[in-house]
């Protein structure tokens, strides 16, 4: 007959020691890196605009997360992280120029229109939504990463979540029209 | 704008906003990220390496400051004097004369010094021990007082002998 004891018989976690627990720890740390990098990586990138920039917003991110320990705390884990890069993003924005941040150099020849002759229709609404303000672009940009919703993108930029809508609405409506403009009806059907 | 051709438009933008969104970072950013996370929490070999070079930096500043702050000051060279006053007497102190002080101006609105007026001038000298006496003579006995201040005049009024020797040199005195 097998005798339970300790915490086994009375069905409470065994404590762990010291090192037990800082192997959990780098554990738990390692899996939300693994799970949560491309989303960071996304949101950083809808803000910056820049894969280099956006993967410095990352590691800053998971750094800062890693030194003050918020990351074990964290309820509603892509919202908390979707934040946090945020605002590192926003800030490493201020710091860069704008012809900086744009990875690829707008010439003459690639225009939106020069792209909608081509046919190439992704690259016509990169240009047209970074041509967007940013208080239209940010929101829609985000709206895109993962399926985020209206609630976490408010959630997110500090705004309110009937804001996030509107420019939304505002944001696409002068999408469509410009696509409409270059023929994009007739191509989409 | 129809509806179909707004369908249209809505899928072109989806499409174009997924692949405007969906962006892929560059492979193996988990494992830098770990590599970074991991490079802050190693404990480093020596930490007290990190701050030898600045330390010993500071600590050389420090004793220069230190020497430079507490170094006696540079004694002034002696006079020529004193090097050779074993062979020289010793003078006497010179006494240097004392340049007078430059006279005073005048003062133009000093007040004027009077002296005070007496009640009585001349002033009363009090009598002499023979004036006194004829004084006390004269109460007890007044001509005997006037008698001697009588002898007294005649007596200043006599001749002192100088007038003879005068009228003897004159020349037509008759003497000669």
């Amino acid at each position: 007959m097998i005798e339970l004891t300790g915490n086994l018989a009375t069905n409470e976690p065994v404590p762990l020691s010291p090192g037990e627990e800082a192997a959990g720890h780098e554990a738990r740390f390692t899996a939300l890196v693994e799970r949560q990098a491309r989303f960071v990586f996304r949101v950083a990138y809808a803000v910056v605009r820049n894969p280099q920039l956006a993967e410095d917003v990352v590691q800053e991110t998971f750094l800062k997360l890693y030194r003050t320990g918020t990351w074990e705390r964290m309820e509603d884990e892509r919202a908390f992280l979707a934040c946090a890069a945020w605002r590192i993003a926003v800030r490493k924005r201020r710091r860069r120029p704008e012809a900086e941040l744009d990875e690829r150099t707008p010439s003459p020849a690639a225009s939106p229109e020069a792209m909608a002759v081509a046919g190439d229709w992704n690259e016509v609404v990169r240009r047209l939504v970074d041509a967007l303000p940013e208080e239209l672009r940010q929101p829609l940009a985000l709206s895109a990463v993962e399926g985020l919703t209206s609630r976490e993108i408010a959630a997110t930029m500090g705004i309110a979540e009937g804001t996030v809508r509107t420019r939304i609405m505002r944001a696409r409506r002068i999408l469509r029209e410009k696509l409409a403009t270059l023929g994009g009806g007739k191509h989409g059907r | 704008m129809a509806d179909e051709e707004r369908d249209a438009l809505d899928r072109l933008l989806d499409e174009g906003l997924a692949a405007y969104a969906n962006r892929e970072p560059r492979a193996g950013l988990e494992s830098r990220i770990l590599y970074r996370v991991r490079g802050e929490r190693a404990p480093r070999g020596f930490p007290l390496l990190r701050w030898a070079l600045p330390g010993a930096a500071a600590a050389c500043l420090a004793a220069a400051v230190v020497y430079w702050s507490h170094r006696a000051p540079e004694p002034a060279p002696p006079p020529r004097i004193a090097e050779s006053a074993a062979t020289i007497p010793a003078r006497a102190p010179v006494e240097v004369a004392k340049p007078e002080p430059p006279p005073r101006p005048a003062r133009r609105n000093a007040p004027r010094r009077t002296l005070p007026k007496r009640p009585e001038f001349p002033t009363p000298t009090p009598l002499t021990s023979e004036e006194r006496a004829l004084l006390a003579i004269y109460r007890v006995a007044p001509e005997l007082a006037l008698e001697v201040l009588g002898e007294r005049a005649e007596s200043e009024m006599e001749p002192n002998g100088i007038e003879e020797v005068n009228q003897q040199l004159t020349p037509g005195s008759g003497s000669e």
